[in-house]
C-alpha cells in the first residue's frame, strides 16, 4: 500500500553534507527551546554492557522523536558493541533510522544510522560552541582520535577557524591517523600530545570522545573560559571539575541525568537538575545567555537525542526523495 | 552487510498460529525464569497524550533480548484514530532485528501481521494455564474486528473449543465475524446481543474492543471465569478487578500504567502487591496457575516487545531456510 524509501550508508553519505548536519541540528535544538520537539527519554537494552547477562558487551538504544520544523518523526535504534564485533573489525556503532509520516503513520524510510548518529554528534558539539564560545577562533583540545574525533573536528572546523588541534589517543597510531586524516580540515596545526595533560591544558575547548572509565581530566587542567564537552558513554572527568564548573549545559536534563558523565554523581545525590544551568536548546532558542564571562569554566554535555537522528535522517529523505536516489520497498 | 526485507504476506505464509503459540510460551517461560530483557515501552506522543500535536496517534518503542532464540530486536508501532475514517490501517508498525552478538541488523519486517499474531498467541497460553475447562471451553468474546479474529484463531488452535459467543456493539460486525470464522475455524459461533449473554456459561471472556465505559460488570462474571480484558482503555468495572482471586498480567511495570488496571492503580487502590504474578512466572512453573474451578481470575496481557522479537525471529528464520524476503545492503 505504501512505498518505503531504503538508503545505503554510501548513500546517505553522499546526500548530506556536514554544513546539512549542522543546520538541522542547530533548528532541532531551536526547536527543543521552543517546545516543538518531542524527545522523550531513550530507553536502553542493555546487552551485556554492563549487566552479566546477556555476555555480548553491547546495548542498544531507543530513540524516538518528533521533529516540529520538519513535521517528521522517526526512531534511531543504534548501538555500540565491543566483543565479537570488535573482533570482526567491525566499526563500535551499529544503527538503522526509521521514519514516518506523523500524519498518517506510514514509514518513509529506512536507512543506516551510524553515519548520521557520527554527523550528528559532531555537529552538536560545533552548535553549542556557536553559542558558547566567543569569537571565530579556538584551540581545540581532543582526546579519543578515532571516528567521532574526526567528525567532532570536522563539524568544529565549519564553524570555526581552529587555530591548535591537541590531539591525545592511547594509541599513538591512532592520534597520527588522526593527523594525516585531517590536515586539510583543520585551518591550524594539529599537535599529538605526549600526556593527556598537554591535550587539554593547551586549549580553551577540550572534547572528549573516548570509552574511558577512567575520569582522566583533571579539575586543574581546565583554564578560566573554558569549556569541556565530556561525550562518552561514562564518566571522563573528575567528580571535581563537575562539581566545580560555573555551568552545567547539557542536551536534554533526563537522559544527561542517567548515563554518561554526570550519572555517578547524579546517582549520589550529588548532583540534581537544579545544577543545570539551561539545556543547549534553552540558549540557542534565545532563552538563556550564551558565552559566560571570561572567568567561567563551563561543562557542556550533548550526550546526544533522538531528535538530532531524525532531522538529519529526514533532510536525507527529502533530498533522495528530490534526487530519486535509493531503493523502494513496500512492507504491507 | 545486507539486511532481509519481509513483507506482510510473506510473514503470514512462513509462519503459522500453531508455531506462533508454541513460541510465545517459550517466551513466557523465559521471562519467568529471567532469560528475557524486556525494558518497559517507551512512548512518542504525536497527539495522543499531552503533546499538543494535532494527530491523535502515537507509537511506542519496544525492544528485548530473548536468550532462547538468541535474538535481540524492536519493534515500533503505533494507532491512529483517524485513519479508519480515510480507508487506512488503524495500525503502523515495523520490527527491526540485530544478531545480539556483533550488533549486526539482520532483518527490517513489517509490524503489524506480527502484533495481531502475538496477541492472540499470548491469550491462548495464558488460557492454557488458566483456564477451568481445558478440554472443551466456551468462549466469550467482545470485540469482533481484526483482533477479535486472531484471538479466536489463536484460542482454537491451542484449544477444542466448544462455542465461540460472540458480542459487537455493531451487531452486523458480529454477523460477519460469526460467518467468517465458523468457516476458516470449523468452530460454532453464536451471535449474542448482549455481553453478559455471552458470558452465561462461557469458561472465558476475552475482551479487544475500544471501551471506555467499564462494560464487563463484576456481577457478569461467575465462578471458574478467566476474564482477559485487552483493550487500551477501560473494560472493566472496578469492583471487578478489586474483587477477583487472582490477577495475572505479562509485564508488571506496563499493565500497572496502561490499559485496564490504569484507573485503580492510579488511584492506590490497586498496588503491585495485589498482582498474583506474571504469566511468565506460571508458565516456568514458578507460581501455580489455576487452582480449583472456582477461582475467578483477571488475565491481563497488555503485549510485551518480547513477543514481537519473538514472532519476528521465527519468521526471519523461516525465510532464510526458504529463501524468502529481499537482501538490502544498508551498509
Amino acid at each position: 500500500m505504501f512505498k518505503t524509501r531504503l538508503l545505503s550508508q554510501e548513500e546517505v553519505k553522499k546526500l548530506v553534507s556536514m554544513k546539512d548536519v549542522i543546520d538541522a541540528a542547530e533548528k532541532t535544538f531551536r526547536g527543543m527551546g521552543d517546545g516543538t520537539v518531542v524527545n522523550p527519554t531513550k530507553v536502553g537494552l542493555d546487552l551485556g554492557e554492563t549487566a552479566e547477562f546477556p555476555p555480548y558487551e553491547g546495548f542498544m538504544n531507543a530513540m524516538p522523536a518528533y521533529i516540529g520544523w520538519l513535521d517528521s518523526a522517526g526512531i534511531k535504534w543504534a548501538g555500540g558493541f565491543l566483543g565479537e564485533r570488535k573482533k570482526r573489525g567491525l566499526p563500535y556503532i551499529t544503527s538503522l533510522i526509521l521514519l514516518i509520516d506523523p500524519k498518517i503513520g506510514n514509514f518513509r524510510a529506512v536507512m543506516d544510522g551510524a553515519y548520521i548518529t557520527n554527523m550528528r554528534t559532531g555537529a552538536q558539539t560545533a552548535v553549542a560552541l556557536k553559542y558558547l564560545h566567543p569569537g571565530k577562533n579556538l584551540k581545540l583540545g581532543l582526546f579519543g582520535a578515532g571516528m567521532q574525533g574526526h567528525t567532532q573536528t570536522m563539524a568544529i572546523a565549519e564553524l570555526f577557524h581552529i587555530d591548535e588541534v591537541h590531539v591525545y589517543d592511547i594509541s599513538p597510531e591512532a592520534s597520527r591517523k588522526y593527523a594525516e586524516d585531517m590536515k586539510d580540515t583543520v585551518q591550524g596545526k594539529i599537535v599529538i600530545a605526549k600526556t593527556p595533560e598537554e591535550a587539554a591544558t593547551s586549549a580553551d575547548v577540550v572534547v572528549c570522545v573516548t570509552q574511558s572509565k577512567d575520569k582522566y581530566v583533571k579539575d586543574a587542567w581546565i583554564k578560566p573560559g573554558g569549556i569541556l564537552f565530556p561525550m562518552g558513554s561514562y564518566q571522563e572527568c573528575e567528580d571535581a571539575y563537575i562539581l566545580n564548573a560555573d555551568r552545567i549545559i547539557v542536551d536534554h536534563v533526563g537522559q544527561c541525568l542517567h548515563r554518561g558523565a554526570l550519572k555517578e554523581l547524579s546517582e549520589a545525590g550529588k548532583i540534581t537538575e537544579k545544577n543545570i544551568y539551561a539545556t543547549i536548546g534553552e540558549i540557542v532558542a534565545g532563552k538563556k545567555k550564551g558565552p559566560g564571562p571570561s572567568s567561567e569554566r563551563t561543562l557542556c554535555i550533548p550526550i546526544g537525542t533522538g531528535a538530532m537522528d531524525i532531522a538529519v535522517a529526514s533532510i536525507a529523505l527529502k533530498k533522495a526523495e528530490e534526487k530519486g536516489i535509493g531503493g523502494s520497498y513496500e512492507f504491507a | 552487510m545486507t539486511a532481509l526485507l519481509i513483507t506482510q504476506k510473506e510473514i503470514g505464509e512462513l509462519v503459522s498460529m500453531a508455531e506462533v503459540i508454541d513460541a510465545v510460551e517459550k517466551t513466557f517461560r523465559g521471562m519467568g525464569e529471567g532469560s528475557v530483557i524486556n525494558p518497559t515501552k517507551v512512548h512518542l506522543d504525536l497527539g495522543d497524550g499531552e503533546s499538543g500535536l494535532p494527530y491523535h496517534a502515537g507509537m511506542n518503542s519496544m525492544p528485548a533480548y530473548i536468550g532462547w532464540l538468541e535474538s535481540a530486536g524492536i519493534k515500533f508501532i503505533g494507532g491512529w484514530e483517524d485513519n479508519p475514517k480515510k480507508g487506512l490501517p488503524y495500525i503502523s508498525g515495523m520490527i527491526l532485528l540485530v544478531d545480539p552478538r556483533d550488533g549486526r541488523f539482520l532483518s527490517v519486517m513489517d509490524g503489524t501481521l506480527v502484533t495481531a499474531l502475538r496477541t492472540g498467541a499470548q491469550t491462548a497460553v495464558a488460557l492454557k494455564y488458566l483456564v477451568s475447562e481445558p478440554r472443551n471451553p466456551v468462549i466469550a468474546l467482545y470485540g469482533a474486528g481484526a483482533q477479535g479474529r486472531t484471538q479466536a484463531e489463536a484460542i482454537a488452535t491451542a484449544f477444542k473449543v466448544k462455542e465461540f459467543r460472540v458480542f459487537d456493539i455493531k451487531e452486523e460486525a458480529s454477523r460477519i465475524f460469526a460467518e467468517e470464522m465458523t468457516a476458516k475455524l470449523g468452530v460454532p459461533i453464536r451471535v449474542m446481543d448482549r455481553p453478559e449473554d455471552a458470558v452465561k456459561g462461557a469458561h472465558a471472556v476475552v475482551s479487544v474492543t475500544h471501551a471506555r465505559n467499564k462494560f464487563i460488570k463484576n456481577e457478569m462474571i461467575g465462578e471458574g471465569v478467566t476474564v482477559c480484558p485487552l483493550g487500551s482503555f477501560r473494560e472493566c468495572e472496578d469492583e471487578l478487578i478489586l474483587s477477583v482471586d487472582k490477577i495475572i498480567v505479562d509485564h508488571v511495570g506496563q499493565t500497572l500504567h496502561r490499559g485496564a488496571l490504569k484507573d485503580v492503580s492510579e488511584s492506590g487502590r490497586l498496588v503491585e502487591e495485589d498482582l498474583y504474578g506474571t504469566i511468565g512466572e506460571v508458565v516456568a512453573g514458578k507460581k501455580k496457575g489455576r487452582e480449583n474451578s472456582k477461582e475467578r481470575i483477571l488475565c491481563i496481557p497488555i503485549g510485551t516487545g518480547a513477543m514481537d522479537v519473538t514472532v519476528a525471529t521465527l519468521a526471519y528464520r523461516k525465510a532464510l531456510e526458504k529463501g524468502v524476503g529481499k537482501e538490502f545492503p544498508f551498509i
